[in-house]
């Protein structure tokens, strides 16, 4: 019996998703959106402390981000623009609002461990996952913002030290002092966690 | 990174900075490509000196135990709304990659020697009036602005600093260019020309302001171009 083997379509690039944008494509709007929703919401969550906040932050960088895709040129990546647009929704959305202290429903539900059974070992890693949320969260406030933005670029978005000087607008020699005087401090916050 | 992470190999006495160590346990160092050699240098440094390779080990640990609170995808219900508000937005026209070619920038600048050519031509063979209308006083004249009894005035919206954001500033756009971060907060102090020297300017990107480094305590200072083609060198505000 013959057996065809149907290969995984390729991933569109960033720049053909863009491409297909620019003529109307509304299905590229929504694969971009999928592919980067989550990185954003994650910076997001660390520069505003709570879900409902971060997903506002996402919608407006989103919406700024589409609306103003003429100013996107193509000299850096698509994923550093847009992260930029989405930090910066963040970072005025906190001004706005006040960064609200961190919603204590919000950490001390973990939600996923998708797919396992709940178990005693796994509620008690939720626990103490949610306690040291908690802590960082905390730690991370302390932070100057700059120090902060650029620890959360590296760290949740998993930028390199390039990208986030890109993103940044710094040079790399300040990305790298930003990044190591802020783990410093949150070495010094999470002694008890190392 | 290449050059900020480049450090003289020869000295016996060579001690890495701090943030160079943060960088390597941040696997910017890689062992192959070009920092090869200063990744295989740390590592026989850090190999005399344990106490430090566990700071590094440290540094590690930090970003690895923050990366494991990463919060979690809020699921599809939570999305929804937020793609639905995408889906209605009317998307305006994209990017546009293409650069104008020299041959462009040639034509261009030729076309618009041709227009002022042909409009001073017109203006010799048909000198403009130099007495106005008594209706229309000259711009010189007055400052005011006369409309006629029969036309509308024309109704210019105007836009408060609040709704605007600025998300790219070119330099052949404006004249200055903004250094700190906005929003500005409290007061806006200036500088005067003088009493800055600019010595370092990241080069222009997508969209994104150069930022140099807050002066002090202003909150964010504007300075004119010019004084970043006189010196674009590595340094500090003063």
């Amino acid at each position: 019996m013959a057996v065809a083997l149907a290969s995984a379509p390729p991933v569109p690039s960033d720049d053909h998703l863009l491409s297909r944008l620019a003529g109307g494509d509304r299905q590229a709007l929504e694969e971009l959106f999928t592919r980067y929703r989550l990185v954003a919401y994650r910076v997001a969550y660390r520069l505003l402390g709570n879900e409902a906040d971060a997903l506002d932050a996402v919608q407006d960088g989103f919406l700024k981000a589409l609306t103003h895709l003429s100013g996107f040129q193509g000299r850096s990546s698509f994923k550093t623009w847009l992260l930029r647009v989405i930090s910066n929704a963040a970072l005025d959305l906190g001004r706005q609002r006040g960064r609200r202290e961190v919603i204590s429903l919000d950490v001390a539900r973990p939600r996923e461990y998708e797919g396992d059974p709940l178990t005693e070992d796994n509620a008690s890693a939720g626990l103490e996952r949610a306690d040291l949320r908690r802590a960082l969260d905390r730690a991370l406030a302390l932070l100057p913002e700059a120090q902060r933005r650029t620890f959360i670029l590296h760290a949740d978005a998993e930028l390199s030290y390039r990208e986030v000087a890109e993103v940044l607008g710094i040079s790399i020699g300040t990305v790298m002092s930003r990044l190591y005087y802020a783990r410093q401090k949150l070495r010094v916050y999470l002694n008890s966690w190392m | 990174v290449d050059v900020i992470m480049s450090e003289p190999l020869a000295e016996d006495g060579w001690t890495p900075r701090p943030e160079l160590l943060a960088a390597y346990a941040d696997g910017e160092l890689p062992a192959e490509g070009p920092q090869a050699a200063l990744h295989e240098r740390i590592e026989a440094w850090l190999a005399k000196n344990p106490e430090v390779a566990c700071d590094v080990e440290t540094y590690r640990q930090v970003t690895e135990r923050y990366r494991a609170t990463a919060a979690d995808d809020p699921g599809p219900a939570a999305w929804a709304p937020v793609l639905a508000r995408l889906r209605a937005l009317r998307l305006t026209p994209g990017p546009s990659r293409r650069r104008w070619s020299r041959l462009g920038w040639l034509g261009a600048g030729g076309g618009m020697c041709a227009a002022a050519w042909w409009l001073a031509l017109t203006l010799w063979s048909h000198p403009v009036p130099q007495k106005a209308s008594p209706d229309v006083p000259l711009a010189s004249e007055s400052s005011r602005v006369v409309v006629s009894e029969d036309t509308e005035p024309e109704v210019f919206p105007v836009a408060t600093a609040a709704e605007i954001e600025i998300l790219s500033v070119r330099g052949e756009d404006t004249g200055s260019v903004v250094i700190g971060e906005l929003p500005v907060e409290g007061s806006l102090v200036l500088l005067e020309p003088s009493e800055v020297t600019l010595t370092h300017a990241e080069p222009a990107r997508d969209n994104m302001v150069p930022e140099v480094r807050r002066c002090g305590r202003a909150a964010c200072i504007w300075a004119p171009l010019d004084a970043e083609r006189e010196d674009p060198e590595e340094g500090n505000w003063d």
